[in-house]
């Protein structure tokens, strides 16, 4: 197993070594390997399909373009889901940024089982998630998905990390109202970390 | 809640459109044209500088000793006849003789320069310096593919423009274009119509907005620099050539060029004039001398190593000497340094000399040419191919003669009869490349052909002619 993903691994980097002195066979061996799932990743970030179909393309120009500086550390895998995800963010910062937030209310605190959750599928959670507001969308991946901190967020976003952490819980409540109006049903109260 | 979405989302896929993979390579191409363009451009820019600094340079080189033997009266003859110059030994003249034709090539203009750098840099063609990503703009949308850079504003504020840029305008365009034709032939003709559709060729936007700001420019200034091979053909008299030099190399490399102002007059024809620089001449050869240490040689002596002497009959007249040579009568106002005059004992004209030295002489002259010249737009595309042809007024503004030898390259004349005015033609190809909206860099191979004889003596008919490449760039307005 282990000698079988030490091939892998050699002839991904010859690979990606093929992809950075231009060859169109290896680019297409790469978009092949990675497309559908970091389409998955531009499908959450993105307000519909077509945006997600543009973010996905500029990604992969940006990919191989700059291929040739990627080192060999850390994994390609997230090498190019972080660029797909800073192609989403610049969208994000000349598109909304300027745009007020918009009142949304305030929403209950909702509690639902897990059980729900579960039998929600994930184009489901995609739909979900696509339905937020721009800014409430970017904390949530980020946060959720990506796994940045609300210092790193407000960063990347020039928000405050008091915005961050308001649009995070914001994001939550739509979620959970919207999951609700689909598919019903409040369980018992559930602590969950904000 | 945070953890069931991550579960069911991080490994989830979703397959794009199959279209998506064409609209990445085809951007992945546009990039790397883009990028050669940008490349072929500054190649361009600095081989312009570098042959501009060249011929800058070449122009100004020193070479030309003022030294000569001085007045040739008052020499007292030696023993077997020969004039003995007493400032032999003093080696090669220290001082330089810049009188070899002024040059005309200065180096580059500093300030048309700066235009056409500045022409260049402000195309902003080039993308995200970090990424290399440039915008392009979906034809028949405004969705913009951007990576964000800053040109992603740039392309929204010439949004308009090019949105001006659709299929009407080509028509539009050529239309007007087409009506302008006919009533210069004095009437319609459908056959025009017929050659332009009324679908027009789609051409990417910018390229188009290119083709068409470089069509409707009537005017273009050019700068040339030209590498050219330059000889000659002659024929003499009889008479003349009895008593001439041999020919040596009968070519030679130079380097010439110009500024050029064309006018456009038509859809395909346009007029040039100008001025260029260009120099011609030949270089008259050495032939061995008899000298005792050959008889050495057949003795079982060692084996000469006697240098080749020019040994051509000259005439001394007051203080002058004339010489026969290809281009005409050498008028020497000096004995040039480590030469000698030798009693000519086969020509009964108490006049007649021989000259004897080790050197090789040439008679170099210097050219400001006006051309006269019609282009015809052969091929009108990305690279435009013209053909050019036309007349020269070619003015004699340097004529010099030099001799090479051991004390190095010295004036020691000019050349006698040459006429200040000439005539000459010219053919040539030239291929154009537009470099932006305005600049254009050219190669143009060219041969010249002086119709007329330069020189006015009856018994010498000696015609230059070159065949150079212009490489230039060229300003159009």
């Amino acid at each position: 197993m282990g000698d079988h993903l030490q091939l892998v691994l050699e002839d991904l980097k010859n690979i990606i070594k093929d992809c950075a002195s231009g060859k169109v066979r290896a680019q297409e061996k790469i978009y092949q390997m990675f497309a559908p799932k970091m389409f998955g990743v531009c499908l959450r970030y993105s307000r519909d399909r077509t945006e997600a179909e543009d973010n996905l393309q500029d990604g992969f120009v940006k990919v191989f373009t700059n291929i040739g500086k990627y080192r060999h550390e850390g994994s390609f895998e997230g090498w190019i889901r972080r660029i797909m995800v800073n192609v989403a963010l610049e969208k994000y910062r000349k598109q909304y940024q300027l745009f007020p937030v918009e009142d949304i209310g305030k929403y209950e605190e909702q509690t639902f089982s897990d059980g729900i959750l579960e039998k929600i599928t994930a184009e489901e959670l995609i739909e979900l998630i696509s339905e937020l507001p721009p800014r409430y969308r970017m904390v949530f991946n980020l946060y959720v998905m990506e796994g940045m901190s609300h210092q790193e967020i407000g960063k990347e976003m020039k928000i405050s990390v008091g915005s961050s952490k308001s649009n995070l819980a914001r994001a939550r409540g739509i979620l959970k109202k919207r999951i609700r109006e689909l598919y019903g049903d409040i369980g018992k109260n559930a602590n969950y970390p904000a | 809640m945070d953890n069931v979405f991550r579960e069911k989302l991080n490994d989830f896929k979703a397959d794009p459109p199959s279209h998506l993979w064409d609209g990445i390579q085809g951007e992945l191409t546009a990039q790397k044209r883009l990028e050669r363009m940008t490349y072929y451009r500054w190649i361009a820019v600095a081989a312009l500088l570098v042959l501009a600094f060249a011929g800058g340079w070449y122009f100004n080189e020193d070479g030309i000793s003022p030294s000569g033997s001085g007045d040739l009266r008052g020499k007292t003859a030696g023993k077997s006849g020969q004039f003995i110059d007493d400032r032999k030994d003093r080696g090669p003249s220290p001082d330089q003789d810049r009188d070899q034709g002024a040059p005309f090539l200065s180096p580059v203009n500093e300030e048309e320069n700066t235009l056409l750098a500045g022409g260049l840099s402000s195309r902003g063609l080039a993308g995200d310096p970090a990424t290399g990503i440039v915008s392009l703009e979906t034809p028949g949308t405004d969705r913009l593919l951007s990576s964000g850079s800053l040109l992603h504003a740039g392309m929204r504020r010439i949004d308009p423009l090019e949105a001006e840029l659709s299929e009407e305008v080509p028509r539009a365009y050529l239309a007007g274009r087409e009506k302008k034709e006919d009533r210069e032939t004095g009437a319609r003709s459908s056959k025009s119509r017929e050659k332009y559709p009324a679908k027009a060729v789609q051409l990417p936007r910018k390229e188009l907005r290119r083709s068409l700001a470089q069509n409707e420019s009537r005017w273009k200034m050019g700068l040339n620099i030209a590498p050219e091979y330059a000889s000659y053909s002659a024929s003499h008299g009889q008479a003349y050539a009895g008593n001439m030099t041999h020919t040596a190399a009968s070519g030679s490399g130079n380097l010439g060029g110009g500024v050029s102002v064309q006018y456009k007059t038509g859809r395909r024809w346009s007029m040039e004039s100008g001025i260029y620089y260009a120099q011609n001449g030949q270089q008259a050869g050495s032939t061995p001398q008899g000298v005792p240490e050959r008889v050495a040689v057949m003795d079982g002596g060692t084996e000469s190593n006697e240098p080749l002497y020019f040994n051509t009959a000259v005439k001394m007249e007051a203080d002058r000497m004339f010489m026969n040579s290809i281009a005409g009568t050498v008028e020497m106002d000096r004995l040039p340094p480590g030469a000698e005059i030798e009693a000519n004992l086969e020509n009964a004209d108490v006049g007649s000399r021989s000259l004897l030295t080790q050197g090789e002489i040439s008679q170099v002259f210097d050219f400001l040419e006006i051309p006269f010249y019609l282009r015809y737009m052969l091929i009108d595309a990305e690279m435009n191919i013209e053909l050019l042809g036309g007349f020269n007024a070619g003015l004699v503004v340097g004529n010099s003669a030099f001799i090479d030898n051991q004390y190095g390259i010295q004036k020691i004349g000019k050349t006698r009869d040459i006429s200040t005015v000439n005539l000459s033609g010219t053919l040539g190809v030239g291929m154009t490349y537009a470099l932006g909206e305005h600049v254009s860099v050219a190669v143009e191979p060219r041969v010249n052909y002086y119709l007329n004889s330069i020189s006015r003596n009856p018994e010498v008919a000696f015609r230059p002619f070159r065949v150079g490449v212009y490489t230039g760039l060229y300003y159009s307005f």
